[in-house]
């Protein structure tokens, strides 16, 4: 009798908890779930879109054909976008992790005007949508901000021609800055809150055996602040790898694919060439290859500590 | 002495920062103010020499329909936070207070998510809404959307509904409130600190957002701020004034929603990272 009832009790439990996750549990299945098996299922079909039933099955030549040279072209220009994530990443990280430590260290100390100051650093990241990449165009334009100023000040040798956009040889380097600029908000959030949990006694501690400024920062602050320091990079290598609106905005992915990502790299491939096998194989790679790196980050972290 | 001048030049490198953070946005408002003669030939200095042009701005919304686009951008952030809010504060409920059968899996689907890059889903994600009829439409734009804001709002929500007494869900259970009524009448309005700061992640994400709606739209009518942009960059040769004017409209209302709501905007960043 008491069995039964306790049966029925968790049956009924089980109908409530369901209709609180239906509404997501319905947009998962058919937004998330299907999306992702469809297009597993699609990185081994041929196909340029419209009904699937024209698709061709082709096992794992789109994998080939942008990995092993199946198709020359396209791995040569998968190779190039990838290695162009992995330079952004490296060069934004270095500057990043740095500055973002120092900056934060600054701004943790400082009374007055703290907290302006720290809400002017947030708006690159937060207002940084088409509209300020446009700006950024125009500062790098071939007549834009950046010539001119050279020009004006004398230093004729250092313009670029064609706009820093506009030159494949500085391209990049144009693309860098402004992802540095767009994503060390977040990263000196990150040791800012982890600062803020170091506790003050082990630096007054330090401070009374006579440590230096500089041993306590070496020797204290960043080693506690590592777990965060995995976290930006773990964070700043997926972002990297998910780049988009930025460089499609600012350079398209040109000149000469100079700044060509796996992102553009993978919507020119289904949106204007309509090769939607060969992007989808480009996807998985690309997700293989961050859920990798992101494990061994995390391993690091946790061998570390 | 020695201790004044390092906080003087502390404050030097501080303040340049700060001037690095907001030099392209005084650039666009600059830009926006002057003439396409002065915008060309001196885009150097802020503030136009040749007057003020504020009709700039009135030629942009006259040159396309720019109140629509600010509609379309407002309609699809607001219609996304809501549905996350909504939908994934009854996840983070029935995770956090209810038993039932798959709890664990349903958990580490959402979570899990998150590793899904949204690039690589967006060509069946735009097949699969075409083929439901929703190109062209404000659902079509929302729902992906809603659905990409899962894993951060079933993982905030669940672990703040966690963090309410449990004693407080027995009580009302004892008072005769159904799971229902507990969640709208007491666990939804307890939880507006989670709400704030899902609300404005969202909101920000999606106003910011070019590439979904990019895919989904091709209808003029249905563009949204970001798209209207780009649109008005597709003239021959650059219009800097006119193009930074647009540019302006969708740059303001997010840095306004930001320095009034960024204490929420902030813990989502580090309340983001934790579970790095």
């Amino acid at each position: 009798m008491f069995k039964k009832k306790f049966t029925k009790k968790m049956v009924r439990e089980n109908i409530v908890a369901y209709t609180f996750l239906l509404p997501g549990l319905l947009l998962f299945l058919t937004v998330g779930l299907y999306s992702v098996i469809f297009s597993i299922r699609m990185s081994f079909y041929n196909w340029s879109g419209v009904d699937f039933s024209t698709a061709r099955f082709e096992g794992l030549n789109n994998f080939k054909n942008i990995l092993f040279g199946r198709n020359p072209q396209q791995t040569i220009d998968f190779r190039n976008a990838i290695f162009n994530n992995f330079k952004i990443a490296f060069f934004s990280i270095i500057v990043i992790l740095p500055l973002a430590l120092i900056i934060a260290v600054m701004i943790q100390r400082t009374k007055k005007g703290g907290g302006v100051l720290r809400t002017i650093y947030f708006i690159p990241m937060v207002a940084s949508g088409a509209a300020i990449y446009y700006a950024w165009q125009g500062l790098y334009a071939s007549d834009g901000v950046l010539n001119s100023f050279l020009s004006k000040i004398g230093l004729d040798f250092f313009v670029v021609r064609d706009g820093i956009l506009g030159n494949p040889k500085t391209a990049l380097i144009g693309v860098i800055i402004v992802v540095i600029w767009t994503s060390l908000p977040s990263t000196m959030i990150l040791y800012y809150a982890g600062l803020s949990n170091i506790s003050e006694s082990i630096y007054e501690a330090a401070n009374i055996d006579g440590a230096s400024k500089f041993t306590v920062m070496w020797k204290i602050t960043w080693p506690l602040l590592k777990p965060m320091t995995v976290v930006a990079l773990i964070n700043a290598l997926n972002a990297s790898f998910q780049m988009f609106d930025n460089i499609f905005i600012l350079t398209g992915g040109g000149p000469a694919k100079s700044t060509d990502v796996s992102g553009t790299l993978l919507y020119t491939t289904a949106f204007r060439d309509s090769q939607y096998g060969n992007a989808s194989a480009m996807g998985w790679t690309v997700f293989i290859l961050t859920l990798i790196l992101s494990l061994i980050s995390l391993k690091r972290m946790k061998t570390d500590y | 002495m020695k201790r004044k001048l390092l906080t003087g030049i502390k404050y030097l490198f501080l303040l340049l920062y700060a001037l690095t953070c907001l030099y392209p946005f005084m650039w666009m408002l600059g830009t926006s103010l002057k003439t396409q003669q002065e915008s060309l030939l001196d885009p150097i200095s802020l503030f136009p020499k040749g007057g003020f042009q504020w009709h700039n701005y009135i030629d942009v919304w006259g040159k396309m329909d720019f109140f629509k686009y600010f509609m379309n951008s407002v309609i699809i952030s607001l219609g996304v936070v809501i549905g996350v809010v909504i939908i994934y504060s009854m996840v983070g409920f029935a995770l956090a207070r209810l038993n039932f059968v798959g709890k664990k899996v349903i958990f580490f689907m959402y979570i899990s998510l998150i590793l899904v890059p949204g690039i690589t889903v967006l060509i069946p994600l735009y097949i699969n809404m075409t083929n439901l009829g929703l190109d062209n439409s404000y659902l079509g734009v929302i729902l992906p959307l809603i659905n990409g804001g899962a894993p951060f709002a079933v993982f905030l929500f669940t672990n703040y509904f966690k963090s309410v007494p449990k004693s407080l869900y027995e009580a009302a259970i004892i008072d005769g409130c159904n799971p229902f009524q507990i969640y709208r009448k007491i666990y939804f309005p307890l939880s507006m600190p989670a709400i704030g700061t899902i609300a404005v992640m969202n909101f920000i994400a999606s106003w910011n957002g070019i590439l979904w709606p990019m895919i989904i739209i091709n209808n003029k009518n249905m563009f949204t701020l970001p798209m209207a942009i780009m649109y008005l960059d597709q003239s021959a040769f650059k219009q800097w004034n006119v193009l930074m004017a647009g540019s302006m409209f969708s740059v303001i209302p997010v840095i306004i929603i930001f320095i009034f709501l960024q204490k929420f905007y902030i813990q989502g960043l580090t309340s983001g990272s934790v579970k790095g």
